[in-house]
C-alpha cells in the first residue's frame, strides 16, 4: 500500500512581515527600496513523516509549534521552502470552515458553494446537499439566509459541508472544540467512519485525550522541530513530563514576596511540592461548597457540589485556563473538568476574581478524594498556579454502595412478565 | 469513495462550477432582493450616461448625431473595465480565508471578478439595444463583430487583473492606486467627447489607453454600421493574451506569498 500523505524533511519559513521591505507604493516611494536581508522565521524544520490509508496521526504541540503550519502545508496552502510533501487523493479540510460563504445567501447556496469550494462539481455538489443538511440538523432553515443562523448554526453547516466532501485525506485542526456536546460527538463519529472507509486522518489537537483516543500514531512538535513521532501513549507522557518540567522549571523557588500571606484554605501548601506553577495568577483560596454556598468537607455521591476557586493576578493574563479535578489517595485522577472547551476566562484578567463550578451530580464513588485546582496558561503551556492534593473532600454513600470507580445516573424500568 | 481526477476534463468541469457558483454568489448578494437590487445596479451607469447626455447637449450646448447611443455604448463598456478591475485588484487580499483554505484554487477569483462584472454589463444590454434602435441602429451582419470585441475585453481585462491582483499582494496600495487611475481615465477616454485632434504632445494619452481603440470597435459596429479596426483588436488580444499568460504565474506566486503572511 503506497501512503497516502509523505512529508519529507521538509523546512519552512516565513518572512517577517515587519522586515522593513516597503508594503505599499507610497512607502516605497518615500523610503527607496532597502535592500536588507529580510528576516525569517523557522515554523518547521526537518519533518517527516507518512501516513497510510485509513491511518490517523495526531499533531500535539504548544501553540506556535507549527501544527497549523504542517497541516495547511500538506493541504497546499503555501510551499515549503525544503523537503517534499506528497499527497495522493483528494484533501478535505476542517480548516477556515465557513471561507467563502456569504450572509446574504441562503443555508442551502451556502452549502452548494461550500462543496464548490471544496472540489466538487455542481452535479456532485447537489447530490449531497441533503445530507449536510440532515448532519447540521438544519433540514428547516435551509431556506434562510445564513445571516439568520447564530453562530453555532453556521458552525454546523461548515463543519457539514467540510465533513461530507469524501475526502481520501482529512486536515483536523482544533475545531472539534466548537458546537455542543452531542454534535462534537457526531463529529468524531463521523471521522471515525471515515478513517475506518480507508481516509487518511491528520489531527492537530491539544486535547491530548482526544490525541490519545483517536490516532494512531502521534507526531509532537517543538518549535517547529519533530519531538517524538510514536503510538499516542508514550509520546503523549513524553509530552506531558515536559510540560510539567516546563511548569517546575517556572516555579518560583522562594516564594516571592508578592504571594499573600496563606488564608485559612492555604496552610499546608509548599511551594515547589504540592503547590505549583510561575504564581503569575495565583489560587488565593477554594471553596468546596454546597448550592446554597455552605461550605462542605463531604459530599454526597451523586448529589450536587460547588467548587468556587478565587484567583488574582497583577499582570494582564489572556485566557487562562482553570481546571479542577477529582483525584483519589493514590493519585488516580477519577474526574477532570477544564475550562479549556468554551466558557473560560476571556482576555486581560487582572486582579481578583473567582470562578464557581457548579456540579449537578457529582457522580463518584463514596470514598476520599482530593480536588486539585489549577490555573493554566491558555494552551496549557504551563500551570501558573496548581494546588495538589490539598482540598480533601469526602463522598459519602448514598444508599448502599458498590464497588467501582464511578456511578452514573441511572434509572431501572422493570416489565413484569405476563 | 470517488477521487477527482488529477487533471483532465473532471478538473476542468470542477473549475467551471466553481467559477460559476463564486459568480452566483456575487450576483445573489449584489441582487439581494431580486428585481430592486437590479434595477439599482444598473441604475448607476444609466443615471451617469444620462447625466452626461444631458450636460454636453443642454449645458455645453454641443450638439452631436447620436451622441446618446455613443455616450451609453462609452459608459456601459467602461463601467465593465472598471468594475471588473476594482474587484480584480482586491481579489486576493479580500478572500483571505478562501484563499487559505486548502484545495482552494484562488486562480478563478480575477476571472470571477471579470466575469462577474461581464453579466451586469449584459443585463443593460437590452436598454442599450433600445437606445440604439431608437438611433437608427439596424439589425445587420456587422454587428456579428460584437462577440469577438467582447471577448476581447475580457481577455484584455482577465490579464490586467492578474497582474494587479499578484501587486496587490506585494504593494497593498495598488488597489487604492487603481480606483482612482480607473476614475481619472474615466475622464481620459472619449466617453462623451469625441477623440479629436489633440496637440501631438498629448495625443500619447490615447495612445497608451486600451479603452480608446475598444470603444472605437463597440462604437464601429454598432453606430457607425462599419466593421472594428481588426488589427486593434488583434493587437489588444495579444496584449491581452501575454498580460494573462505572465499574470497568472505571478498570482500564483502572490497567491503562495500571501498565505504565508502572518
Amino acid at each position: 500500500m503506497r501512503p497516502r500523505v509523505r512529508v519529507e524533511k521538509v523546512v519552512k519559513t516565513y518572512r517577517r512581515y515587519d522586515s522593513g521591505r516597503p508594503r505599499t507604493w507610497k512607502s516605497l516611494l518615500a523610503g527607496g527600496l532597502r535592500m536588507n536581508r529580510p528576516q525569517r522565521i523557522t515554523a518547521l524544520d526537518g519533518i517527516s513523516f507518512e501516513v497510510m490509508p485509513g491511518e490517523s496521526l495526531g499533531i500535539i504541540g504548544r501553540n506556535g509549534a507549527g501544527k497549523s503550519t504542517l497541516l495547511r502545508l500538506v493541504g497546499g496552502v503555501g510551499r515549503a521552502d525544503a523537503g517534499t510533501v506528497a499527497v495522493e487523493g483528494r484533501i478535505g479540510s476542517l480548516l477556515e470552515l465557513g471561507a467563502g460563504m456569504h450572509p446574504d445567501l441562503s443555508g442551502r447556496d451556502n452549502a452548494l458553494l461550500g462543496c464548490l469550494i471544496g472540489g466538487l462539481t455542481r452535479r456532485e455538489a447537489a447530490r449531497r446537499v441533503g445530507e449536510i443538511a440532515a448532519f447540521a440538523e438544519l433540514e428547516d432553515f435551509m431556506g434562510a439566509p445564513l445571516r439568520s443562523y447564530s453562530s453555532g448554526m453556521q458552525m454546523r453547516l461548515g463543519f457539514a459541508v467540510s465533513i461530507h466532501m469524501e475526502p481520501d485525506i482529512l486536515l483536523v485542526d482544533e475545531v472539534l472544540s466548537v458546537g455542543d456536546l452531542p454534535f462534537q460527538r457526531k463529529c468524531m463519529e463521523r471521522i471515525t467512519a471515515l478513517r475506518e472507509g480507508g481516509c487518511s486522518i491528520l489531527f492537530a489537537t491539544h486535547d491530548l485525550a482526544q490525541a490519545e483516543d483517536a490516532c494512531d500514531r502521534v507526531l509532537w512538535l517543538a518549535h517547529g522541530r519533530p519531538m517524538a513521532l510514536d503510538e499516542p501513549a508514550s509520546v503523549i507522557t513524553a509530552f506531558r513530563n515536559a510540560m510539567d518540567r516546563v511548569t517546575r522549571e517556572r516555579t518560583p523557588r522562594v516564594p516571592p514576596q508578592a504571594v499573600r500571606k496563606p488564608d485559612a484554605s492555604h496552610e499546608g501548601l509548599v511551594l515547589g511540592d504540592n503547590r505549583l506553577g510561575s504564581q503569575e495568577m495565583r489560587i488565593w483560596q477554594v471553596v468546596l461548597a454546597a448550592p446554597d454556598g455552605e461550605t462542605v468537607a463531604a459530599a454526597e455521591a451523586g448529589g450536587p457540589l460547588r467548587v468556587i476557586v478565587r484567583f488574582e493576578c497583577e499582570v494582564p493574563v489572556d485566557h487562562p485556563i482553570v481546571g479542577v479535578s477529582f483525584s483519589d489517595g493514590e493519585g488516580r485522577v477519577c474526574l477532570e473538568i477544564s475550562t479549556a472547551n468554551g466558557s473560560g476566562l476571556g482576555a486581560g484578567v487582572r486582579g481578583r476574581g473567582e470562578v464557581v463550578l457548579d456540579l449537578h451530580r457529582l457522580d463518584l464513588r463514596a470514598g476520599n478524594y482530593y480536588v486539585d485546582v489549577g490555573l493554566y496558561e491558555r494552551a496549557w503551556q504551563y500551570a501558573y498556579d496548581y494546588h495538589w492534593h490539598a482540598y480533601p473532600l469526602e463522598v459519602t454513600p448514598a444508599g448502599r454502595d458498590r464497588p467501582g470507580h464511578r456511578s452514573a445516573p441511572h434509572r431501572w424500568t422493570v416489565q413484569p412478565g405476563d | 469513495m470517488i477521487a477527482v481526477p488529477a487533471s483532465g476534463s473532471g478538473r476542468l468541469r470542477q473549475l467551471l462550477d466553481l467559477h460559476l457558483g463564486l459568480i452566483m454568489r456575487d450576483l445573489k448578494s449584489r441582487y439581494r432582493d431580486t428585481w430592486l437590487g437590479l434595477a439599482w445596479t444598473l441604475m448607476n451607469p444609466l443615471l451617469y450616461a444620462g447625466v452626461l447626455i444631458f450636460l454636453v447637449q443642454n449645458v455645453l450646448a454641443i450638439r452631436m448625431p447620436r451622441f446618446s447611443s455613443y455616450v451609453l455604448v462609452g459608459v456601459l463598456a467602461y463601467t465593465w473595465f472598471r468594475g471588473a478591475l476594482a474587484q480584480g485588484t482586491r481579489c486576493l487580499t479580500s478572500a483571505r480565508e478562501l484563499v487559505r483554505r486548502p484545495g482552494f484554487r484562488a486562480e478563478v477569483l480575477p476571472a470571477v471578478a471579470v466575469s462577474s462584472n461581464l453579466i451586469n454589463f449584459m443585463l443593460a444590454l437590452p436598454i442599450m439595444a433600445i437606445v440604439l434602435a431608437l438611433g437608427g441602429t439596424r439589425p445587420e451582419p456587422v454587428l456579428l463583430w460584437l462577440p469577438a470585441v467582447v471577448a476581447v475585453q475580457y481577455l484584455f481585462t482577465l490579464g490586467l487583473a492578474y497582474l494587479l491582483a499578484a501587486l496587490n499582494v506585494v504593494f497593498r496600495d495598488t488597489a487604492q492606486i487603481v480606483e482612482l487611475a480607473l476614475g481619472v481615465g474615466f475622464f481620459l477616454t472619449p466617453i462623451f467627447y469625441k477623440r479629436r485632434g489633440l496637440s501631438p504632445e498629448l495625443d500619447w494619452i490615447y495612445t497608451i489607453n486600451p479603452m480608446v481603440p475598444l470603444l472605437d470597435s463597440y462604437r464601429g459596429p454598432l453606430i457607425e454600421g462599419r466593421a472594428p479596426e481588426a488589427a486593434a483588436l488583434l493587437v489588444l488580444a495579444a496584449l491581452g493574451a501575454a498580460m494573462s499568460a505572465a499574470g497568472y504565474r505571478l498570482f500564483r506566486a502572490a497567491a503562495a506569498r500571501y498565505v504565508d503572511e502572518l
